[in-house]
């Protein structure tokens, strides 16, 4: 190199000789072929003399055979579109070496507008260049960064692409090599100002950060660009990461149909339905949300399942998640408002994506189980019923065999004891009679005494009779004759026994036969005793009328006095064994109660029937009637 | 009556000892002739040595001979033509008269004109005592 301009030399050998010392070459080239037509500069290094860089085929020789295709494309298409280019290659030197050089080139055009030559300026950066390779050799991350599935690169504030490193350049058809120079108008063979790549990269140099999905040959990148910035903060470029997404994207937007598929499917059913991995939910239909008292179905999305689960069933839910458990199981739901619900819980294990998750059905059974719990209760009590009278009729059983055992006893000891009175009482009353017709002039006193023992006598057999009939017809045991009966004979020999009182006249009227079957014991029982009754309740004396009347294919007596009568609230139980309906009155006459109970029965086994009418104070009439005998057999002698 | 009662003869059948002397007083005291006799076997026993009485006032329930046998055995081994009046303590003497084909019943307690009456209105006539058996 000279030291100075040589004196006398031509203008175009003194920036030759400028250009030399810059290590520059500057050169132009015929448009469509490349050659090299004029030269300047030199770069020693190189060790080409200006007639081989003018040789026809210079380029195929000097440049990089890596890189050739790519340099002269780059250069060819400068020359067409006018469009200046820039780019860092290697040379081959003169003697085999290799070189780094930065080319720009530029179309020239004429005045016609006709582009006649490319212009270049290639400059020998190899020093800069090693500084470079040195630091990236120290750098331990190189490898790293060579080997990363994505790509990195860094721009300059004219967006000049400075370098880049990463497995995914080869995606982006460049390599590490070739990027530092390149404009980023360049790599992406455009020169319009408004490229969407390139206002971004603008929008990255202004600031801001900013990720995006971009096509690029074919493949589908995301491109994360943020200012590249030195020590001192301020920006100085641009460091763009990419990453071929694009099958990932496409797993992605299999992903989402799916989940489409499966939200639409979720929100089509009444059940609530929630997909979760591991207990945290990752998708809900709108029934589940509303089911537990959110809003919106996208609000339970991030929250755990146990979110929802009354702490009484969380320990069962958590072991049925463990162990994955596909069987149908109930819990406690817990409501958003701290409220619970019986739910049925059935979960499926199934592939989402690229992670095990289950996905799981809840049914409100509220309703369910109460009726469960409804039907128990009523069964518990149908049973307990069931239970209460079995146990009642048991009893019942019991106790009717134990009453019937009782009135069996009673029964018997009541005859038993009737019978073993009647001798004493016979004899007893035998006698008195028998004193009373034989001494009929037995002072009075005498005579009174005697008639005592009659009456105490015949109270004393009567009442025992009385008891011996009431236990018999109770136990349905008493026998009735069914013997030719002259109703009318019997009511007038009973009349005729009837002890003559002064106080009473006793008057017998109507027809003077009455022909019926039955019983003439019993039935003489009947009439005295509706007699006596006439007599005992009319303690002021007055008529008593009997009448006998045969009609309508029955015989009808009635008994009718002038008494006390019977009041009226006690005239329904009048009939009922042991009623006495003057007890406690000043008309209680005696007696045990049941001689009415005795002839309505009696009548009743005669197909009879009785019956009264009684105005209190003013008297009664009993009345009965037998139906008369078909046959008129009379078999009295 | 009375002037009829004297060539009666009454044969009283009944266990109890009081029963039969209170009977027989009453009906001698009436004017009748009276025999009495402890039980069935008895009363049998008695028709055979002493002949046939005119009526028979007949207890049911007795030991050795009841009742019902002595009737079944009168009707069979010695006269159908004693009227039988049943003596009955029994709750209904009438069934048991018609079980024995009784001419008629008194019950117990005795009733002293119920007695008479009963004795009076079924003691064979002096005609039948004549008839031969």
């Amino acid at each position: 190199m000279s030291e100075a301009a040589r004196p006398g030399a031509s203008w175009a050998e003194e920036v030759s000789d400028l250009l030399a010392g810059l290590d520059a070459v500057v050169w132009a080239a015929e448009p469509r072929t490349l050659r090299v037509s004029s030269v300047a500069g030199h770069v020693a290094e190189l060790g080409y003399t200006p007639e081989a860089w003018r040789g026809e085929n210079f380029w195929n020789d000097a440049l990089h055979p890596d890189e050739r295709a790519h340099v002269l494309s780059s250069w060819r298409n400068a020359a067409r579109d006018g469009v200046e280019r820039s780019g860092v290659h290697r040379m081959r030197t003169a003697d085999g070496g290799e070189r780094w050089v930065r080319t720009r080139v530029r179309a020239i055009r004429e005045d016609d507008g006709r582009i006649r030559r490319l212009v270049g300026l290639s400059v020998d950066i190899t020093q800069q260049r090693r500084g470079e390779d040195t630091l990236h050799d120290l750098d331990p991350s190189e490898l790293v960064l060579a080997q990363l599935p994505a790509a990195v690169y860094t721009t300059d504030r004219q967006l000049r692409l400075t370098a880049g490193a990463g497995a995914a350049l080869a995606s982006l058809g460049t390599s590490a090599q070739q990027l530092p120079g390149v404009t980023l108008a360049e790599f992406l063979h455009t020169d319009d100002p408004e490229n969407p790549e390139i206002v971004r990269h603008r929008r990255a140099l202004a600031g801001e950060s900013l990720s995006f999905d971009t096509a690029w040959l074919g493949r589908r990148l995301q491109v994360h660009l943020q200012p590249l910035r030195d020590a001192t903060g301020e920006i100085i470029g641009v460091l763009g990461v990419t990453q071929d997404v694009t099958d990932l994207r496409r797993v992605e937007a299999a992903h989402a149909e799916s989940n489409e598929r499966f939200r639409q499917l979720a929100e089509a059913s009444f059940e609530g339905i929630v997909l979760h991995a591991q207990g945290r939910i990752l998708l809900s239909n709108r029934a589940f949300a509303t089911m537990f008292g959110y809003g919106d179905p996208s609000i339970v999305v991030g929250k755990s399942i146990l979110d929802f689960t009354h702490r009484d069933s969380r320990e069962e839910v958590v072991r049925h998640v463990q162990v994955r458990s596909e069987e149908p199981y109930e819990i406690k739901a817990l409501r958003q408002d701290g409220s619970w619900f019986h739910a049925e819980l059935r979960s499926k294990n199934a592939r989402y994506g690229d992670r095990m998750v289950r996905v799981t059905a809840i049914r409100d059974i509220t309703a369910r189980k109460l009726a469960d719990q409804e039907r128990e209760r009523l069964l518990k009590e149908a049973n307990e019923a069931r239970a209460r009278i079995e146990q009642l009729a048991e009893d019942a059983t019991r106790r009717a065999s134990d009453l019937a055992e009782f009135d069996r006893l009673k029964d018997q000891f009541i005859r038993v004891a009737a019978h073993e009175l009647k001798t004493p009482v016979t004899v007893m009353k035998g006698h008195a009679q028998r004193l009373l017709r034989a001494r009929a002039e037995l002072p009075s006193p005498r005579r009174g005494a005697l008639e005592a023992i009659v009456r105490g006598s015949d109270r004393i057999d009567r009442v025992t009779q009385e008891l011996v009939d009431v236990s018999q017809l109770s136990l349905g045991t008493l026998a009735i004759a069914a013997e030719p009966v002259d109703l009318a004979a019997l009511v007038r020999t009973v009349v005729g026994h009837v002890r003559s009182d002064p106080r009473h006249r006793v008057r017998v009227t109507g027809d003077r036969q009455a022909k019926v079957r039955g019983d003439a014991y019993r039935l003489q029982y009947v009439v005295g005793n509706l007699l006596d009754n006439a007599i005992r309740y009319s303690p002021d004396g007055g008529d008593i009328d009997v009448k006998i009347a045969v009609h309508g294919g029955a015989a009808t007596i009635s008994v009718t006095d002038h008494g006390v009568g019977i009041p009226k609230d006690r005239q329904a139980r009048i009939f009922e064994r042991f009623y006495r309906a003057h007890t406690d009155t000043p008309h209680d006459a005696g007696g045990i109660g049941v001689a009415l109970a005795i002839c309505r029965d009696i009548l009743a086994r005669h197909g009879g029937s009785i019956d009264f009418e009684s105005t209190e104070g003013e008297g009664s009439t009993f009345s009965f009637r037998i139906p008369l005998e078909a046959a008129h057999a009379d078999l009295h002698p | 009556m009375p002037t009829s009662t004297h060539d009666r003869t009454i044969l009283v059948v009944d266990d109890d000892e009081d029963i039969c002397s209170l009977v027989a007083a009453i009906l001698e005291d009436e004017g009748y002739a009276v025999r009495t006799a402890a039980n069935g076997a008895e009363a049998l026993k008695n028709l055979r040595t002493l002949g046939k009485p005119d009526l028979i006032l007949l207890d049911m329930k007795m030991p050795v001979m009841d009742g019902w046998e002595f009737a079944r055995r009168l009707r069979t081994e010695c006269a159908d033509d004693v009227p039988v009046v049943v003596f009955s303590a029994a709750e209904n003497p009438a069934l048991r008269a018609s079980e024995v084909h009784a001419k008629g019943w008194i019950g117990k307690p005795l009733e002293l004109d119920a007695l008479l009456d009963a004795v009076s209105r079924n003691v064979r006539s002096s005609a039948h005592a004549v008839a031969p058996d």
